[in-house]
């Protein structure tokens, strides 16, 4: 990871108290919690999130709300899930990002025939000096910042599950010798939803890992006309390099900081709690159509990706919007519907929406004499 | 004004909402309890009327008990913040500064006190209003009920009609028996009549008793009036005699004064019987004297003028004395005024020399007409009054209970008319009349026809 530190940012994360410690050594904590962020850092994260944004803009026209989920994403430190058609830029866009950032990028194309080994790489027999031979471990692609795992759901479900334990411990075992991914280590998926012959869905351990899935939808016309004015054969722009590592590490940092009220961690627990069939409290819809609700893996995502919109937003605290505008990206992919909700043309993206009008922001209604 | 105090303030008014919440249910509750119990009283308990008024004073502690249940269960100071950042849309900065005060960013809150003033909520009691007005109403209808007057407040009289009735008797006959207005050979009739009665109090009594009372009660009347009457005249006539003696008004002829003297002993010999009570009552050689010309029953006046009219006055005293104690056994004494009889003297001496008196009429038509005994309270408006307690005919009944609502009607089963009454069971003619369906009179004309 480039090592690219400045005065001037770690300024900003120096504690009062702490004397001149740098941020990037201050590990988010819960003795944290309660401290908020200064003005002064919340405009720095700002000026950075928004020059990153713009680099972003460029290289993908007309996408201004993909691109800012993609951006909380990232803050959040989370995997992400693309699901589109074909053409639509997901793969591009997964390129830009490793551009812009400066990380080490990698790209698996899934096919039937993945095995394992090609992801996370194999052990193999060298002979090494005196003559002797020893088997020496040969790191595969996954072994890099941004893995760019295109096609995802045409790889077997074995070749699928060897992403399981980098995904969620970013290690890998091989031999009984586990191997720690770089920091960052981001997983970005795409898949299609047609096509779907000789695919394998995503198995929901597997889904439950990624903290985004979102869905990519076409362009305008105008966007398109853009497109086709601006680039020649598509080709995006020569990007640079706009986000250093120790930068994207401090927003890291900051978006860990950004104070999540009291009230709000409490809608969360209750929406994530509402996707559950077997609550009492949940709503019908909930109840009838939902077959598996929402891990606490998902509450846990809610608030993180819930902070980075705040700082995306150039908040010090997370608000109830900005639970919503995560909710539907974080809870959509982890609620398992039943063949009921088939039948009657619920999908997960009707159930949340319906949840987020069925949860109160507040646990408890205002009393009826009153008008608020 | 810092922004603590102004969630104070909304956390204060979303506290009252909710203690309207429940105050109002159970407020309408409470009500509801209350107007029954109210209603229940007036119709069924007059008596606790008005005291049950004091449980509506219940109306305050239920009202201090919604407070402090609302107080346990009420809105934290985060919810309220929550609904003050919404209100404000402060996107959670309210929030996270009532959590972690920062100046820096407090400053980035609305200023104008205007704002803060028009985001505290507001109220509007309308579900109040909704869920008590009804049973309020209730209530008031309820005090307006108006309360139910009891016809009974006494313990009925457990004494059966005979029992009451020969109870009476027996008091009257014993007073009467005293001053032997009554003889003996009728007392002792009358004594066992009243046993034969009382033996049978515990039967049902039938017209043939009450005749029996009547009689006896009629008969006992009869000696009295016939008593007091001779009495009354021997009185009057007394007292004519005397004042004739001593010379006042007109001279009497012989014949009145024998028709005096003959009404004189009448009196006398029927206050034969006290006459030695009379007279030991009274000492000295007069009233011996009265004594004995009482138990003669002849009227011997000494031949001295001032013995005589001494023996004179004592007469008229016994006997005024003795037409009082008839007046007051025949109850016709009213505040201690004797009616009397109505005979007159004038009347008698007027008539003495009429056909039959002494004197000559023109026939019993000639005699005036006297209406006497006429009420004192002619013209007067009529007034209600309270019938006399109640008593039971039968002792053999129980009370099962007593009710105070009016009885309940059973209506008989009436019999049916129109069309029913052909079918009806009742008619008897339900199996003959009736109506066989077209399909089964082949059926039914086929079997009759069988030879």
């Amino acid at each position: 990871m480039p090592d690219s530190t400045s005065s001037e940012l770690d300024s900003l994360f120096d504690d009062d108290d702490a004397g001149g410690e740098s941020a990037t050594a201050t590990a988010p904590s819960s003795s944290t919690r309660g401290t908020l962020l200064r003005t002064d850092q919340v405009d720095h994260a700002r000026k950075l999130i928004a020059r990153f944004r713009e680099g972003l803009g460029r290289a993908i026209l007309g996408q201004d709300e993909l691109l800012d989920l993609v951006v909380i994403c990232l803050l959040g430190r989370g995997h992400m899930l693309l699901e589109g058609l074909p053409g639509l830029g997901k793969t591009e866009l997964v390129k830009s990002l490793s551009a812009l950032l400066g990380l080490d990028f990698r790209r698996i194309q899934f096919t039937p025939d993945l095995l394992p080994s090609d992801i996370v790489g194999s052990p193999i027999l060298e002979e090494q000096a005196g003559g002797h031979r020893k088997l020496v471990f040969h790191r595969g692609p996954i072994f890099a910042n941004l893995v760019l795992a295109d096609e995802i759901n045409r790889a077997s479900p074995k070749t699928q599950a060897a992403l399981l334990e980098a995904m969620q411990e970013r290690r890998v075992t091989i031999m009984g010798e586990s191997h720690h991914l770089p920091e960052p280590f981001f997983v970005l998926a795409t898949q299609n939803p047609i096509e779907l012959e000789g695919t394998y869905p995503l198995p929901e351990a597997q889904l439950d890992r990624f903290m985004f899935k979102i869905n990519v939808y076409g362009v305008s016309s105008q966007t398109l006309q853009d497109i086709i004015t601006t680039r020649r054969n598509g080709q995006p722009p020569e990007l640079k390099t706009l986000l250093s590592a120790s930068e994207l590490q401090q927003l890291f940092d900051l978006t860990d900081q950004v104070h999540l009220p009291e009230a709000v961690s409490n809608y969360i627990a209750r929406l994530v709690t509402a996707t559950r069939p077997e609550e009492s409290a949940s709503p019908d819809q909930v109840r009838k159509f939902v077959k598996f609700g929402a891990s606490p893996r998902a509450a846990i995502a809610l608030a993180a990706t819930s902070r980075a919109a705040a700082l995306l937003k150039g908040k010090p605290n997370v608000g109830f919007e900005e639970v919503k505008r995560v909710a539907m990206c974080v809870l959509g992919h982890r609620i398992i519907l039943d063949y009921a909700a088939r039948l009657e043309g619920w999908t997960s993206q009707k159930l949340v929406a319906s949840l987020l009008e069925s949860v109160r922001e507040v646990a408890r209604a205002v009393p009826e004499d009153l008008s608020v | 004004m810092s922004f603590q105090l102004w969630t104070r303030k909304f956390l204060r008014r979303l506290r009252i909402g909710q203690f309207l919440q429940v105050a109002a249910e159970w407020l309408a509750i409470f009500l509801l309890s209350y107007g029954s119990l109210v209603l229940l009283v007036k119709l069924a308990f007059p008596a606790l009327w008005p005291h049950v008024l004091w449980i509506g004073l219940g109306a305050f502690p239920l009202a201090f008990l919604a407070w402090k249940v609302v107080s346990r269960e009420s809105f934290t100071e985060t919810e309220s913040v929550a609904y003050l950042d919404r209100k404000l849309n402060t996107g959670g900065l309210l929030m996270t500064l009532s959590e972690s005060p920062d100046e820096e960013w407090q400053s980035r809150l609305p200023q104008a006190q205007l704002l803060w003033q028009n985001s505290l909520p507001r109220f509007r009691p309308v579900r109040f209003a909704k869920l008590v007005l009804v049973p309020l109403l209730f209530c008031v209808a309820c005090g307006f009920v108006p309360l139910r007057e009891v016809a009974i407040t006494e313990p009925l009289d457990n004494k059966s009609t005979t029992e009451k009735n020969v109870a009476d008797l027996k008091e009257q006959f014993e007073k009467l028996k005293q001053e032997q207005v009554i003889e003996k050979e009728e007392a002792e009739r009358i004594e066992r009549e009243l046993e034969q009665l009382l033996e049978q109090k515990k039967d049902p009594l039938t017209h043939e008793k009450w005749e029996m009372v009547d009689a006896l009660w009629q008969k006992m009347q009869l000696r009295v009036e016939q008593k007091a009457v001779l009495v009354s005249k021997a009185h009057q006539a007394a007292s004519a005699l005397a004042k004739a003696k001593q010379g006042g008004g007109e001279p009497l002829t012989p014949e009145q004064i024998q028709q005096l003297t003959e009404q004189i002993e009448a009196g006398m010999n029927a206050l034969n019987g006290s006459q030695n009570r009379a007279g030991e009552g009274k000492p000295g050689q007069t009233s011996g004297k009265l004594g004995q010309m009482l138990k003669d029953g002849k009227l011997n006046l000494p031949s001295d003028p001032a013995e005589r009219e001494r023996m004179l006055s004592e007469l008229r005293d016994l006997l005024e004395s003795e037409e009082k104690k008839l007046c007051e056994m025949r109850g016709e004494c009213k505040n201690g005024q004797c009616q009397g009889t109505g005979y007159s003297l004038e009347e008698m001496l007027a008539n003495s020399e009429r056909p039959g008196r002494g004197g000559v009429t023109r026939g019993r038509g000639d005699a005036s007409l006297n209406y006497g005994h006429e009420t004192d309270e002619q013209g007067a408006k009529f007034k209600e009054t309270v019938l006399p307690k109640g008593f039971q005919d039968n002792p053999g009944d129980e009370i099962v209970s007593t009710t105070l609502a009016p009885p309940k009607e059973e209506v008989a089963d009436a019999a049916p008319r129109g069309p029913e009454r052909l079918s009806d069971p009742s008619t008897g003619q339900a199996t003959w009349n009736r109506k066989i369906s077209p399909k089964h009179r082949a059926v039914v004309k086929g079997y009759f026809d069988k030879p």
